[in-house]
């Protein structure tokens, strides 16, 4: 969430902290956690919002970014479109499906629409791209539920040395989890069952085609 | 044709995006800040015009003249008086347009070695075609993004000719690789894009150090400015 901080009055755009959300430098998957699941693809709504997303299959010509054992697990990976209820593109992402123990989560790397790769790129070169990771629940073939790892939950079991991941103190206080993908995982494990590692708010998306 | 040359576009801006390398921590402190009056000015790049005030005397800066106003009455915390030196009194914001979109990034100077360095952030991308000077959002920490710093060696050459040699991404990076660079770092591994992650302190320590070496950068990461007022 954007957040206009005040620093001594001139309200400096201190942009681009996350807010709430758990981001991560490092994706909570090796090659070996992806999985795939058809019931995923297809169009689904949020009627919260009204946003619409798109989940199709990635292609070798979507992962050019990436490095080649990730490249091979080109069938592992949906692109995920999501657009406003006008059918604007509002931003992609591309996604991997995890299973940990009996869970099962999705890591959520941004991608770019056409519209971003128009934009400066000495500006967005100063963008590092993250991992949003949520766990997800296929409650039948035609509705899913997300949850959202509450960033404040791990913040306090930081503070309070009740868990040691890797992270950076930000200039504004904030944490920026550079955890590895083994210690993520062992974190994911070890709360999954906590309903307060979670948002209160659960996103629920029902299927339209 | 068309969609070979958007292809291009989109190659250089993903080799420019690999080329200079970015710090999630910021290389100067409010206590080593420097204004440098030469740098204020419109200055011409290879592709744009770049706007460059001191914060203060910002388009940005006018835009919150109330809410400064406001607060400059109040009582400053310590951290408050830091944060004015560092993010207003001794600070620029680099303007540019670009296909009807405005770019702000917050630029601070550093004297280290006796030459000066530029630490750049960006803060603030606005669409100027659309009526209400629509700001961009796509970038923010929701959208799973985080901003970074970049820094460069800052040269001027007479009154109206400036270079900023950004840090060489394939340098440091390659360094790092071969274990003969010692600062700390994080790799993204699906990418193989590395992120410095080392202190402000370190950082520092790592411009006196290298900072002379010509390695450190290369022509593809050094912006050339020419004064136009």
């Amino acid at each position: 969430m954007k957040k206009k901080s005040a620093i001594i009055g001139l309200v400096l755009f201190l942009f681009f902290l996350s807010g709430c959300l758990f981001p991560s430098l490092h994706p909570i998957f090796t090659e070996k956690d992806l999985v795939f699941n058809k019931n995923l693809l297809g169009t689904w709504k949020n009627p919260k919002n009204n946003d619409i997303v798109q989940f199709e299959k990635a292609s070798p010509k979507n992962l050019k970014e990436f490095n080649e054992p990730l490249k091979k697990q080109v069938d592992k990976i949906y692109m995920l479109t999501n657009k406003d209820s006008a059918g604007n593109v509002k931003s992609k992402y591309y996604v991997f499906l995890v299973r940990l123990g009996n869970k099962y989560y999705i890591d959520y790397y941004p991608a770019e629409t056409d519209k971003q790769n128009n934009y400066d790129g000495f500006f967005t070169g100063h963008f590092i791209k993250m991992h949003l990771f949520y766990n997800i629940h296929f409650v039948t073939n035609q509705a899913l539920e997300l949850k959202q790892f509450d960033k404040g939950f791990l913040e306090d079991l930081i503070k309070k040395k009740q868990i040691r991941i890797k992270h950076e103190i930000m200039d504004d206080g904030t944490y920026f989890i550079t955890a590895s993908t083994e210690e993520l995982q062992q974190y994911l494990i070890k709360y999954s069952d906590v309903p307060k590692a979670y948002e209160e708010d659960i996103i629920t998306y029902s299927r339209i085609n | 044709m068309l969609f070979n040359i958007k292809n291009l576009l989109v190659f250089c801006s993903l080799l420019l995006l690999q080329s200079c390398i970015t710090s999630l921590h910021r290389l100067v402190t409010y206590d080593k800040a420097v204004l440098e009056n030469n740098i204020s000015g419109t200055w011409q790049g290879k592709e744009k015009i770049i706007e460059i005030r001191p914060t203060k005397q910002s388009e940005l800066a006018k835009e919150f003249k109330q809410s400064w106003n406001e607060k400059d009455k109040k009582q400053l915390s310590e951290q408050d008086k830091k944060d004015s030196i560092l993010y207003y009194e001794k600070s620029y914001v680099f303007s540019f347009i670009k296909s009807d979109v405005t770019y702000f990034m917050l630029a601070n100077f550093i004297r280290l070695n006796n030459e000066l360095y530029a630490d750049i952030y960006p803060l603030e991308m606005v669409n100027t075609d659309a009526p209400d000077k629509k700001e961009i959002n796509e970038y923010d920490g929701k959208s799973g993004y985080t901003a970074a710093h970049t820094f460069a060696k800052v040269i001027f050459s007479g009154n109206n000719s400036l270079e900023l040699k950004f840090l060489s991404g394939k340098f440091i990076s390659g360094q790092i690789g071969k274990g003969r660079v010692s600062i700390k770092n994080e790799k993204d591994e699906l990418s193989g894009v590395i992120l410095i992650t080392a202190s402000t302190e370190e950082l520092q320590r790592f411009i006196v150090k290298y900072g002379r070496d010509e390695r450190l950068y290369d022509k593809n990461n050094t912006v050339i400015l020419t004064r136009k007022t």
